[in-house]
């Protein structure tokens, strides 16, 4: 009976307690080793996905919550503080990264976190093209420890930078020339790192004037062939692969195109041309090569060949240095084929794509502002967008680099302005939790919920009297059918004794014995019953009894939860405080990330401004060298009719 | 000789001061690119104590629960999606990319579901769908009964792979 009101009861506590206290409670942060696992697998969950962001923020979750936790980690694998400092390392986080790196080395670490530790640092250092503390960080990896505890793809990337290293140490005279094969021998077969280090070897013994040398070198990576299962399948099979054969591939043609200048400034024409032709077109650096194709097949005097490569470089909507200098290189051929009307031609259509160029990027010194860089760089793929005369400038690496600079602080500052309406919502939810706990409390206090308790503890009580009770009297324990056969009998006997009375009065003779008699079995059998199921009743009564007791200890708890949490002083200001905290630091960084566009900006404004009249410049150049070759020309022509008219006056 | 004496100094400054504009153009590019590192270190501790706010605020530890889920092996089954159940109420619908299983079968722990519970007694039922073994579609589902105290309570679902039967597991743990 007691007990759907006692269940009532129990579920306005809990709603209660949680709607008033429900504001932010700070955990008391449990910082045992199974939670700290579980943590850290998170992070690993984000680093295996690249998520660096998130991982490191999952990181610093940890390390605030239990700051030596790193330390305890039982997960198998490589040391926390590696991978954080590896992660800060890939996140653009590279002083963190070395303070981590140098903590670690400073520390007894094991030789595996050493060797690992010590290649992360020297990668961070020659990214940062500080070639000798690079080199000193790195040599102090042995061959055997890279071989025991780097993996392949970064013991690879080491000897790459150690080969890259080495050279540059040649170069500034600290160390003697060391044969490649070394690095060579030990690069694992697939690399891609192999075909760098022959490339920059070859490249080395060009720059060292050793021609012959220079050339068999960067053969080696541009004659290399394309696997059978390469040239018949295309690489369909895996994705991977065809990011391999991009990559291999585009290193194959600068080393062609390598080798094509090298033969041509050494007047092996025929080499060249071989050379120029295994550059695939459409690549990279396919308009060089035409270039230099031609040069290589005037320098043979094939002039036809020549002029077909600079005109096929003229159609090109692309604006370089290449393009621009075939109209030049074509009146040269033209001129070497006894043909001076078609080299004025083509001159003067030089200078007319000169002056139009010339036109476009000074417009476009102009017009284009912060508003256009901020919009390029809030466009996916904005690389592909770019007009064709602005490619060479803004596909440089500089340009390239500033803006991905620029995408960044964009990007960042799109988070900042969704964390701060974020914020603004943790405010208004405050507010109203805060008046919905009043308006609880209020409702608390008027329903006088609290006091409900002890009038149902005083109803079981007297349940409880009455179970004592039944020991004397089994009836108590009544069903409600015997509940109403006994009220009927006890109306019957009423009656029985109404009647008798009145028909005492009447003077009639006394009724008959039986029906006391019957009224005296009844109740004798109603008695009988009651004591038969007695035991069962009994049972089944403190069972219900005990349950009340259980809800009403229950009770009693969320109660004192309640009372104690109605006591307690709320939270709300704290939370206030720290949202407050959170929006100033948001604000301030808001404000760094406005300051450090604008330098942005303004670096990229100037950067852009210089290479489009550096561009400019160079067209003037182009421009007088045509004007010259024009005037040049019309001397020739009017030398000639005037030798010529000589020739006839004689 | 005063003539090339002076060409000789404009060009003297001249190359100077080129040098020295480069020197100041690569100086700012270093300080912007300090002050990038300097801001992503502070937006990673900006959005961590977001986070913690975020959790303080929408999930108290009193009435918190956490579901986790990890992978072990997973040579039996290639996980494609889950359902989560709470008391027989969808709280979340997963599906995975191909990096998000890999992250998993390399040692990775999802937070697949955070939320709120009163306390007491619950269920939680979670349903698996993907391949099984020999690439068949396979749906398996594992139910748990658990008791929500005052203290934020986490569970994770493991899928092991059982080499005797050559058939995933599915469990339910408390931690």
């Amino acid at each position: 009976m007691l007990k759907p009101y006692l269940n009532r009861l129990n579920a306005s506590l809990s709603v209660c307690a949680w709607l008033l206290y429900s504001s932010p409670i700070v955990a008391a942060q449990k910082c045992e080793t199974g939670i700290a696992d579980k943590a850290y697998q998170e992070v690993l969950y984000y680093y295996f996905q690249h998520d660096f962001y998130q991982a490191l923020t999952q990181f610093e979750i940890l390390q605030q919550a239990c700051p030596d936790s790193l330390s305890s980690i039982s997960q198998p694998g490589v040391d926390p503080y590696l991978l954080k400092g590896g992660i800060s390392l890939a996140y653009g986080l590279d002083d963190q990264a070395a303070d981590i790196f140098s903590r670690l080395l400073t520390t007894a670490a094991p030789l595996e976190t050493q060797t690992q530790s010590w290649f992360l640092l020297g990668k961070s250092l020659f990214e940062k093209q500080q070639y000798q503390a690079s080199a000193n960080i790195l040599n102090k990896i042995t061959i055997d420890n890279a071989d025991e505890y780097l993996h392949t793809l970064d013991k690879d990337q080491w000897l790459y930078m150690q080969s890259q290293l080495f050279n540059w140490q040649i170069t500034q005279s600290i160390t003697a020339a060391r044969d490649n094969s070394y690095w060579l021998d030990e690069l694992s077969e697939d690399s891609v790192y192999r075909q760098y280090v022959i490339y920059n070897q070859g490249l080395h013994q060009l720059q060292s004037n050793q021609y012959a040398e220079g050339v068999q070198t960067l053969e080696q990576v541009g004659l290399a062939d394309k696997s059978f299962l390469d040239s018949f399948l295309g690489g369909w099979w895996s994705p991977l692969t065809v990011v391999d054969q991009t990559e291999t591939d585009a290193l194959r043609d600068r080393a062609n195109l390598t080798i094509g200048y090298a033969h041509l400034k050494n007047q092996q024409a025929l080499e060249a041309l071989d050379a120029f032709n295994r550059v695939r077109l459409g690549s990279l650096d396919s308009d060089s090569a035409l270039l230099g194709y031609g040069w290589a097949a005037a320098q043979r005097e094939e002039y036809q060949i020549a002029l077909s490569a600079w005109q096929r470089l003229q159609q090109q909507p692309r604006s370089n240095e290449y393009v621009m200098e075939s109209y030049l290189a074509s009146a040269y051929a033209f001129e070497q084929a006894f043909a001076p009307t078609q080299a004025l031609e083509n001159l003067q259509r030089g200078l007319q794509r000169f002056a139009s160029e010339k036109q476009m990027l000074r417009a476009n010194q102009q017009e284009i502002n912060d508003q256009y860089f901020i919009q390029l760089a809030n466009t996916a793929d904005w690389s592909e967008q770019i007009p064709a005369h602005l490619s060479s400038i803004m596909l440089s690496s500089e340009f390239r680099n500033q803006m991905s600079w620029l995408e960044e602080s964009l990007g960042l500052q799109s988070r900042f302005d969704r964390w701060q309406q974020q914020l603004n919502t943790f405010s208004l939810m405050l507010d109203e939790r805060e008046k919905e706990a009043q308006s609880r409390q209020q409702t608390l206090k008027q329903s006088d919920l609290l006091s409900k308790l002890q009038q149902y503890q005083g109803l079981r009580e007297q349940l409880h009297t009455r179970l004592i009770n039944a020991e004397d009297e089994p009836r108590i324990l009544s069903d409600e059918q015997e509940l109403e056969w006994q009220s009927r009998l006890e109306r019957a006997k009423q009656r029985h004794k109404e009647i008798s009375e009145a028909w005492l009065r009447l003077n009639k003779k006394p009724l008959k014995p039986r029906y006391v008699a019957r009224l005296k079995r009844l109740e004798g059998i109603m008695l009988w019953n009651a004591s038969e199921s007695y035991s069962t009743r009994r049972w089944q009564a403190q069972k219900m009894l005990n349950e009340v007791d259980e809800l009403i200890a229950q009770t009693a708890q969320q109660q004192n939860q309640l009372i104690a949490q109605l006591n307690k002083t709320p939270e709300y200001p704290a939370q206030r405080q720290r949202i407050a905290e959170l929006q100033q630091t948001l604000e301030l960084q808001q404000q760094q990330t406005h300051r450090i566009q604008t330098q942005q900006l303004a670096s990229l404004n100037a950067l852009f401004k210089e290479q489009i009249q550096q561009q400019i410049d160079q067209l003037e150049n182009y421009e007088l060298q045509a004007q010259l070759a024009i005037v040049r020309l019309n001397d020739k022509a009017f030398r000639k009719a005037e030798a010529d008219r000589q020739g006839a006056k004689q | 000789m005063k003539l090339r004496t002076f060409i000789l100094t404009i060009v003297l400054c001249a190359t100077a001061w080129h040098s020295n504009a480069q020197q100041a153009g690569g100086d700012e590019q270093q300080t912007v690119a300090k002050q990038l590192q300097q801001l992503r270190k502070e937006v990673i501790a900006l959005n961590r104590d977001l986070f913690v706010l975020e959790e303080d605020l929408l999930f108290p530890s009193s009435t918190q629960v956490v579901v986790y889920l990890s992978v072990d092996v997973g040579t039996y089954f290639k996980l494609d999606a889950v359902e989560l159940k709470i008391d027989d109420k969808v709280v979340t619908e997963y599906l995975y990319t191909d990096r998000q299983v890999d992250a998993l079968y390399r040692g990775g722990v999802q937070r697949l579901h955070i939320g709120n519970l009163a306390q007491g007694e619950h269920q939680i039922s979670a349903f698996f769908i993907g391949l099984g073994p020999e690439g068949r579609e396979y749906k398996r589902a594992t139910s748990f009964n658990f008791n929500k105290d005052s203290d934020a309570k986490a569970l994770e679902l493991t899928i092991n792979d059982a080499t005797g039967s050559q058939q995933p597991e599915f469990n339910v743990v408390e931690l």
